[in-house]
């Protein structure tokens, strides 16, 4: 080569080099950046599901201590009424169905906001509370196999929230009349299985137009629980939920 | 002479390399990693198909010329898989690239040499769609960018495209420099394309094996 041509080819290479410096410097900090960002928002987001949980379980203990006994204290009032009168007795009996109505629905709300049997019993027996009230309720089938018992109490409430979130958008949206839920434990993770059979949905528009708040949801306390979602589906194919959670009590 | 011929040999064969690891992970790919792979193929039979016209015809221009633009389809293609781009604007974005084409090795020069126009455009192309893609990634991952297989590939194609574009812009200018130093220009591109196919390589073993489930926040 020329001299004036190895300057030049020095030059460019030196060109060449500096951006490639550039692009390293900038891949850096990203890296960094964004380690720093998921860090802060997983820590954020965990403060946020443990208030909600504070907050639903005095909403909880409210509605069953100070409604639920209100509630129970009418009931028996209108118990002790004794009435001649034939319409009298007919409002006196509609008035203690809608009495005993109310005291199930609240039941049923305080029971979702915190059922009592996750911290009294652990998660099995909440799993098996929640999947008998469904059964009661609606047409499904559900075969219930879990024997894992988590001992951190928040912990325990987020595996709770993923499966009656998994539930709940199950009984909406699925069409299903049987589910089966496994909960199990390996070396290493904690798993969660929960199959059905019913019509499916169309994953990719859900993931393109970024709807589905109860998957945001269980995708959310997945993520504080520094797990993996997994889920196949299609049109009329069922749905298959799979979530593999890090078993720090066993790991440490 | 020999000897540099065989250093440009070695350094092409590099794409042996992601070839190998798709391979392996055939079985385990995603639908949505396909189109790399195939093009990653695509390019190792580009290669031998090179190096055959090179010691027969000497001048790999026509395959090179071909290859391109297939190159410059599967990875919109990629791209569109991704979610880095939508299903029209893929599509005008292909034929446009076609049209380009076209006008490059047809119109204004001929398919059987070694035309720039469209090589510059496509290099673009794809590295504001790298980029794009970068900017998701690291909006939306939450584990490490150095095990996404997304984030490593648009990255090696910042890098490969990036001096791609700069050498076939310097390259159009004509500036009548010695062969020497021409070769020793391209070297870089080479270079490039080495630490790209190993960067490849690596991405394709990140590929994970079951595709979590995500929504974008």
């Amino acid at each position: 080569m020329h001299p004036n041509e190895t300057r030049i080819f020095l030059a460019i290479l030196t060109g060449v080099l500096v951006i490639i410096f550039l692009i390293g410097v900038f891949i850096i900090s990203a890296i960094y950046h964004q380690k720093q960002n998921a860090q802060l928002k997983l820590a954020q987001l965990s403060v946020q599901l443990k208030a909600l949980e504070r907050e639903r379980a005095r909403i909880a203990a409210d509605l069953h201590d100070d409604l639920g006994s209100s509630l129970a204290a009418i009931r028996l009032q209108i118990k002790h009424l004794k009435t001649n009168n034939q319409n009298d007795a007919a409002i006196i009996d509609e008035a203690k169905s809608y009495i005993d109505e109310a005291i199930q629905k609240l039941s049923y709300v305080s029971f979702n906001m915190m059922p009592l049997i996750l911290q009294r019993n652990g998660l099995s027996d909440a799993i098996k509370e929640l999947t008998e009230m469904i059964e009661l309720t609606t047409a499904i089938k559900i075969k219930c196999d879990c024997t894992v018992d988590i001992g951190d109490n928040d912990r325990r409430i987020h595996f709770y929230r993923i499966i009656q979130e998994v539930l709940n958008n199950i009984v909406k949206h699925s069409k299903a009349t049987a589910v089966n839920i496994s909960v199990s434990r390996n070396e290493r993770y904690i798993l969660v299985d929960i199959t059905d059979n019913g019509i499916g949905f169309d994953k990719d528009r859900i993931i393109k137009n970024s709807i589905g708040r109860g998957l945001k949801n269980i995708k959310s306390r997945v993520e504080v629980l520094k797990g993996k979602s997994y889920l196949s589906t299609g049109i009329n194919k069922g749905v298959h939920y799979s979530f593999e959670i890090p078993d720090t009590e066993h790991n440490g | 002479m020999l000897n540099s011929f065989a250093f440009d040999l070695v350094v092409s064969f590099s794409i042996i390399l992601p070839a190998i690891t798709g391979l392996i992970k055939l079985n385990q790919v995603r639908w949505n990693y396909l189109p790399f792979i195939l093009l990653i193929w695509i390019g190792l039979f580009n290669e031998v198909i090179s190096t055959i016209f090179i010691f027969s015809t000497h001048s790999n221009t026509i395959n090179s010329n071909i290859y391109v633009l297939i190159e410059y389809s599967l990875l919109l293609f990629q791209f569109y898989k991704w979610n880095g781009i939508e299903r029209k604007k893929c599509c005008y974005l292909i034929l446009l690239g076609i049209v380009v084409w076209i006008i490059d090795n047809v119109i204004l020069n001929s398919v059987w040499t070694n035309n720039s126009i469209f090589r510059i455009f496509y290099s673009f192309a794809i590295i504001f769609l790298s980029i794009n893609q970068i900017s998701k990634v690291i909006i939306n991952e939450r584990m490490s960018l150095l095990k996404n297989t997304i984030f490593l590939i648009c990255i090696a194609f910042l890098i490969y495209y990036g001096c791609k574009a700069f050498i076939e812009i310097f390259n159009a200018f004509h500036l009548g420099f010695s062969n020497a130093f021409n070769r020793n220009i391209f070297m870089i591109l080479y270079f490039a394309n080495l630490f790209s196919n190993v960067i490849y390589a690596y991405a394709i073993l990140c590929i994970p094996t079951k595709q979590e489930f995500s929504l974008l926040y």
